[in-house]
């Protein structure tokens, strides 16, 4: 074999393996001779991104995402990226990992927490901040696929729903129910008419409560002073007097009809007799008649009978009214 | 008619024995072979001729077809994309195309034609003048002699071929993109870098790895098992393309189906 030959093998296999291996650097965009500067990124997932997908800040590519490990906890994972830029990242930086469009190429934005507020950034433990290497928090934006899910999910669910609507919702049903709301209309417009019927006959139920309870009061009271009266009437000691004093001249009038039908003689003492027991009687009645002691304020006071009359007719008229309408003492709510 | 009736099974009896018969000489080649790689003595002197003859001398076609191969992924994934997919992504599918596919897939086919067919019609020739046999006459091992230095020829150039051919096509892509098509290098490029994955390379050089080593097993048993003279050689030549582009195509289902997950 001639050294031409074995010169073109030996250029073949280096430029073959030169094509394969700068190659794949390249398009790795692997940067020989400059800084790295190393971050790691703490997110609930990652969804799609992966090694080699683009750091960004501020929209300039400053980075590549190196590796990807699920935390031994299970509860994040830890995205470690290159920063191949010297670039001062905020204080509160964060990491939001998000599609770089909608071909499902993904990428790790360094951002600041304060420009988006409404993501919830993972919060990097205790022990990662007091790192080496700077750990930030991340935040994932739900990818497309599951967005889609979900509103696949949504669509047949109402998919589902309208099939049985479009099932129970025939003409027969749609009549019914034209029907139906006609009669809660009807219903609804009696029971209207009916609060307001119940609401004048409660205020007039009120108002004659009112006035009952009103003239049961005047009754009453008016039945306590006569009672009061009367008490007192029944324990004064005059009653008793006056009424001796009537029984004395009844026994009087007695005697003297007595001597009047046994002896007509002793006329004169006879008709001093009567003179006194009528003086007595006179007396008596003066004092009834002067409305003095409780028989005369009793006999006295002309309203006392007609006042127990109106209490005994009101009472009676009471009596009668619950027996007839309950319901006016019975208070009566709807709604 | 007795006869008549039995022929079909007889014809059944026979192609399962012939395909048994001929595992087992693959079984022995390839037994014969692993062996045979003791004995660097004999294949040594002779893997550096077969690398330049399966290799360097399968470079020029190899290109060409990637060239025209890039050229036409990049025409073709415009005229898909344009008005639904940004043209950058151009670059995406001639990259990850050739890399995973057509480079090595296209190579092995065509290497199989080339190398394939002239291993077969080499050995097949050797065989019918009976030079194998002069060759186990004079204690050579045939296997280390001829076999050896041709599989482990095509095991090592078919990978840098099929390189060489994956980064012409991605460049004839490139090309395409910036002389034919309205885009710049950077989306090009923007592209290309999108989803690319160095796993890639390793995959195409593992599929051009076993690619290799079916081409020039399939050539050196079709050519030892070759009779019946020029004839034979021409049939074991046919053969052995036919049956090497076969299960290229089936490794490559295979590769993608295993490696691909």
């Amino acid at each position: 074999m001639s050294k031409g030959r074995e010169l073109l093998v030996g250029f073949v296999i280096i430029a073959a393996v030169a094509v394969g291996v700068v190659g794949t650097l390249w398009l790795k965009g692997v940067h020989w001779g400059r800084p790295l500067e190393p971050l790691q990124i703490l997110v609930p997932d990652v969804a799609q991104l992966t090694p080699g997908d683009a750091v960004v800040f501020r929209g300039v590519r400053i980075g590549r995402v190196s590796t990807i490990q699920v935390e031994p906890d299970g509860q994040a994972v830890r995205v470690s990226v290159n920063l191949e830029e010297q670039v001062k990242l905020p204080a509160d930086a964060g990491g939001v990992v998000a599609p770089e469009s909608m071909f499902g190429d993904w990428q790790a934005e360094i951002v600041s927490r304060s420009r988006y507020p409404r993501y919830h950034f993972y919060d990097v433990p205790k022990v990662d901040s007091t790192a080496d290497v700077r750990v930030i928090g991340g935040y994932t934006i739900p990818e497309l696929t599951r967005l889609t899910a979900s509103a696949e999910e949504i669509s047949t669910n109402l998919a589902n729903l309208t099939n049985r609507l479009e099932l129970a919702f025939n003409e027969q049903t749609a009549q019914n129910l034209s029907r139906a709301i006609d009669n809660i209309e009807a219903v609804t417009r009696e029971v209207r008419d009916l609060v307001n019927r119940e609401a004048a006959v409660a205020a007039s139920v009120t108002a004659n409560a009112d006035s009952a309870l009103n003239e049961i009061e005047q009754a009453s009271r008016a039945a306590r002073v006569s009672f009061e009266r009367v008490q007192q009437l029944l324990s004064d000691a005059k009653m008793d007097s006056i009424m001796d004093n009537v029984q004395l001249a009844t026994g009087d009038i007695q005697k003297v009809s007595g001597v009047l039908a046994n002896s007509s003689g002793d006329l004169r003492g006879t008709l001093a007799s009567m003179d006194s027991s009528f003086a007595r009687l006179d007396r008596i009645t003066a004092q009834l008649e002067s409305g003095r002691g409780s028989l005369g304020r009793l006999l006295a006071d002309s309203t006392f009978a007609v006042r127990a009359e109106g209490v005994l007719e009101q009472l009676d008229l009471l009596l009668k009214d619950l027996r007839e309408n309950p319901r006016r003492y019975v208070r009566l709510s709807i709604f | 008619m007795r006869i008549s009736l039995l022929r079909p099974v007889e014809a059944v009896g026979q192609a399962v024995l012939s395909a048994v018969a001929a595992v087992g000489r693959a079984g022995q080649l390839g037994l014969g072979a692993v062996r045979a790689l003791r004995k660097g003595s004999i294949w040594g002197p002779h893997l550096l001729p077969q690398m330049a003859k399966i290799g360097v001398d399968s470079v020029p076609i190899a290109l060409f077809i990637a060239l025209f191969t890039g050229v036409v992924l990049s025409l073709q994934a415009s005229y898909t994309f344009t008005g639904a997919i940004p043209l950058y992504f151009v670059g995406t599918l001639v990259g990850k195309t050739m890399v995973l596919e057509l480079g090595p897939v296209l190579t092995g086919l065509a290497l199989s034609g080339r190398v394939g067919a002239n291993i077969a019609a080499e050995i097949g020739t050797m065989r019918v003048t009976e030079q194998v046999d002069a060759l186990e006459t004079l204690a050579y091992d045939p296997n280390a002699y001829l076999v050896v230095p041709r599989v482990l020829a095509g095991a090592l150039m078919f990978p840098m071929v099929v390189l060489l051919a994956n980064g012409v096509g991605v460049l004839a892509g490139w090309a395409t993109s910036l002389s034919l098509l309205d885009m710049s290098s950077q989306e090009f490029l923007k592209g290309l870098r999108l989803f690319f994955r160095s796993w890639d390379v390793w995959f195409s050089v593992i599929k051009s790895v076993s690619f290799g080593i079916t081409v020039t097993s399939v050539g050196c048993f079709f050519g030892f098992g070759t009779t019946g003279g020029a004839e034979g050689v021409g049939r074991a030549t046919t053969r052995s393309v036919v049956v090497s582009s076969m299960i290229i195509l089936v490794l490559d289902a295979f590769w993608a189906a295993v490696l691909l997950k």
